[in-house]
């Protein structure tokens, strides 16, 4: 009986799964593009099928690629991957936490997850990026520095764009001001005016990042359209793909 | 037929959503008040309209909503001549008596008009005004004047109540009233008002009577706002974003040609140029389908390069969709190139989870984090491609295909900060201005967004027959873009100003 899937499968044409394929990659993309006309079944269904597939497809991943492997070193050679079976344990009580009477059990994977993940991260961040960053933003202000005459001067307003613009985007954020004292005014004065040249910069930034992100996204709505037209509906021929 | 509770409507008898405002039909119980008669939801404790407990034992009169008909699903209300009888004997109770203090508030604006009318016809007793009000606060009816009286005796209050029962509760409210006499369907009598209690009165009375939803769920009303595009101007943007996608089916691309890389783009391509023949380089594939319509096109380029310099490829990813994709990438490489071979030119070692533990792994064996490659299934020892490559350190080149800024910030921190090897990153271009500051300080090698920079490459690595890359469609979404924040400014600018000239 499983023999006559697979001869049918040998009867077809050779692209059969292909063109299969396309045509359920192209039905998709037109149910997922449909969310312009508002919420429909082909949109939910097309995004049910994407987090049930993306979830299943993960968890298959993880165990062909890393605990199957690691379980067959562990069986086959104990006395050397012994370790591996500590962390099958300690996975195996983080499964507890789905039932509330055993859940205390998965305190201690979770621990370890959390510990090591935070103890990697902040030392990453301080090594990978907290020092390097404010070693970076120590830049010369000296036109000297950049060339002689006006190449130098015209090389130092990036750095001073830089420096200017750091202090300012840190100030933007400052809201402890100091209410006493003689030179209140002027301190408040001094934190409101450099504050708010630091909120604009920030929201030229915010600007930026929100047309580089409508950039990504029509880049990918351009190459679903190319799929549509030259592979699925074979309208345009561009040479290679 | 079926009355929803929450609107009235009238729905059919197997409904199970109310067709007007989409409220539950289903298991909807009343529990009729024993006093009034009016419906209540189940849960409720005591009576919404008269106050009174709902007893437990009026099991009873326990109903599905399913068996109510609609010409009895309205409230039951007292008919006039009760009132016009609990309003005379409430209304004329003996001398130095205070009349019952209890507050019943109506559900219906007619049994005012009612009450009204009655209170008109009954004669005024010591206390009693011909006003009527409904839904006084209690505070005002206990706080009217009365006269001075003396300590009332239980008996007083109800003549054939018997005398020993109570005895010795004098000058105590009444409550023998409210203990031993039946409950009576009584309006109170309240004393004189002024126009603007009137007033007040009868507008609480107008809000109270109000049929509201009888769940526990309180809706709150919110005002919309004007939407900054409408309906129309909405689908105009689709459609324009749309012709801007299809502009090179039009124009055929000539904007490609015009093409000049930009520096990084070159360095990138030179860089990979001068790699000596058997160089080795780590590719890492952090990207899932949803962003592979953008990346993939410059993934392309850069392997086809790689594999026209016959240097070594090796795949990895730490993202679970980028190993399929960039299984599929190689085997179209692969497929143009007979002599590029899984094992002996690329390998795909597989997907590696943990952004910080499985990144800081490959900084001392890569065969810890990898015990065998993604296709064949044989430790790496036994794959001709990755002869002497034991960690990251081995490698000329690391090269990074990311869709989000944290798989390239983990790869900085936990493996370049400890490391020391050339960096490159690839990535969308809505990552591109977050790592900006990296590639500033040197930490990045290279830093290319992938939306418009596979034209750019091909050309920057003397690529002789390149693909179509769209870029006149590039082009013209960003001249959409430009109007459209244009338009929108000066529409937002023309309305504030208006609307200050009208407040003026």
């Amino acid at each position: 009986m499983l023999e006559t899937p697979a001869n049918l499968l040998a009867t077809l044409p050779p692209n059969t799964l292909q063109i299969a394929g396309t045509w359920v990659a192209a039905l998709l993309t037109l149910a997922t593009l449909s969310y312009v006309f508002g919420g429909n079944p082909a949109f939910r269904l097309a995004e049910h099928l994407l987090v049930g597939i993306a979830a299943g497809y993960a968890a298959a991943l993880a165990w062909n690629q890393m605990l199957w492997p690691r379980l067959q070193l562990l069986v086959a050679e104990p006395a050397t991957y012994w370790y591996y079976g500590v962390f099958f344990v300690l996975g195996l009580l983080l499964l507890c936490r789905g039932s509330k009477s055993v859940s205390v059990l998965g305190n201690l994977p979770l621990g370890v997850l959390f510990g090591t993940g935070a103890a990697l991260a902040l030392g990453g961040g301080l090594t990978g990026t907290f020092i390097p960053q404010i070693r970076a933003s120590v830049l010369s202000v000296n036109p000297a520095d950049y060339g002689e005459g006006s190449l130098g001067w015209a090389y130092v307003i990036d750095p001073i764009i830089v420096v200017a613009g750091t202090i300012a985007a840190l100030t933007a954020f400052h809201f402890g001001a100091r209410t006493d004292g003689r030179l209140r005014a002027l301190w408040r004065g001094l934190v409101r005016a450099v504050g708010g040249v630091g909120r604009g910069l920030i929201t030229i930034c915010f600007g930026a990042l929100f047309a580089s992100a409508a950039l990504s996204f029509f880049a990918i709505l351009n190459s679903r359209l190319v799929f549509l037209l030259r592979d699925w509906l074979k309208l345009l021929y561009t040479g290679r793909p | 037929m079926i009355v929803c509770p929450a609107c009235n409507h009238r729905n059919p008898s197997d409904a199970l959503v109310c067709e007007a405002c989409g409220g539950s039909l289903e298991h909807f119980v009343y529990r009729a008040c024993p006093s009034c008669g009016a419906l209540n939801p189940a849960e409720n404790v005591f009576c919404h309209r008269c106050f009174d407990d709902l007893v437990p034992g009026s099991a009873e009169t326990i109903v599905e909503a399913s068996d109510i008909p609609v010409e009895s699903f309205v409230p039951s209300e007292p008919s006039v001549t009760d009132r016009e009888e609990a309003v005379r004997e409430a209304a004329a109770p003996p001398v130095g008596e205070r009349p019952t203090s209890d507050l019943i508030l109506e559900a219906d604006a007619e049994v005012a008009t009612t009450a009204e009318v009655v209170s008109e016809e009954t004669e005024p007793g010591p206390l009693a005004e011909p006003q009527q009000l409904v839904g006084e606060p209690i505070e005002r009816l206990e706080a009217a004047p009365s006269e001075p009286e003396a300590p009332m005796q239980p008996s007083e209050l109800i003549p054939e109540a018997e005398e020993d029962v109570l005895e010795g509760l004098e000058g105590l409210v009444p409550i023998a009233a409210a203990a031993t006499q039946a409950h009576a369907f009584a309006l109170p009598v309240p004393p004189s008002v002024s126009e603007t209690e009137q007033h007040d009165a009868e507008l609480f009375h107008s809000i109270a009577s109000e049929r509201g939803p009888l769940r526990d769920a309180a809706r709150v009303v919110i005002p919309r706002r004007a939407r900054l595009l409408s309906r129309r101007g909405r689908a105009l943007l689709y459609l324009l974003v749309l012709l801007a996608a299809l502009t090179p089916v039009f124009t055929g691309d000539r904007t490609s040609l015009l093409l000049r890389p930009r520096d990084s783009v070159t360095s990138l391509a030179r860089d990979i140029q001068s790699l000596p023949t058997g160089s080795a380089v780590l590719i890492s594939f952090d990207y899932g389908p949803a962003y592979a319509g953008e990346v993939d096109p410059l993934a392309l380029a850069v392997g086809r390069h790689l594999a026209a310099s016959q240097v070594r490829v090796v795949a990895m990813s730490t993202d679970p969709g980028g190993v399929g994709l960039a299984e599929h990438l190689y085997r179209t490489i692969a497929g143009e190139m007979p002599d590029y071979r899984y094992g002996e030119s690329y390998a795909i070692l597989g997907y590696l989870p943990g952004p910080e533990a499985g990144l800081r792994t490959l900084c001392t064996s890569l065969g810890k984090a990898f015990k065998v490659d993604y296709v064949q299934r044989r430790t790496l020892s036994e794959l001709p491609v990755m002869k002497d490559l034991t960690s990251v350190q081995d490698f000329d080149q690391v090269i990074v295909f990311a869709d989000d800024s944290r798989s390239v910030r983990s790869w900085i921190e936990q493996v370049q900060s400890q490391c020391n090897f050339s960096l490159h990153a690839l990535v969308t271009a809505a990552i591109e201005p977050m790592l900006l500051p990296y590639q500033q300080s040197g930490q990045l090698s290279t830093l290319i967004a992938a939306a418009h920079s596979a034209g750019e490459y091909e050309k920057a690595s003397g690529m002789e027959e390149p693909s179509l890359h769209w870029t006149d469609a590039y082009g013209a979404f960003c001249l959409v873009l430009l109007v459209t924040a244009i338009a929108t400014n000066v529409a937002y600018l023309r309305t504030r100003a208006r609307q200050r000239s009208h407040g003026q």
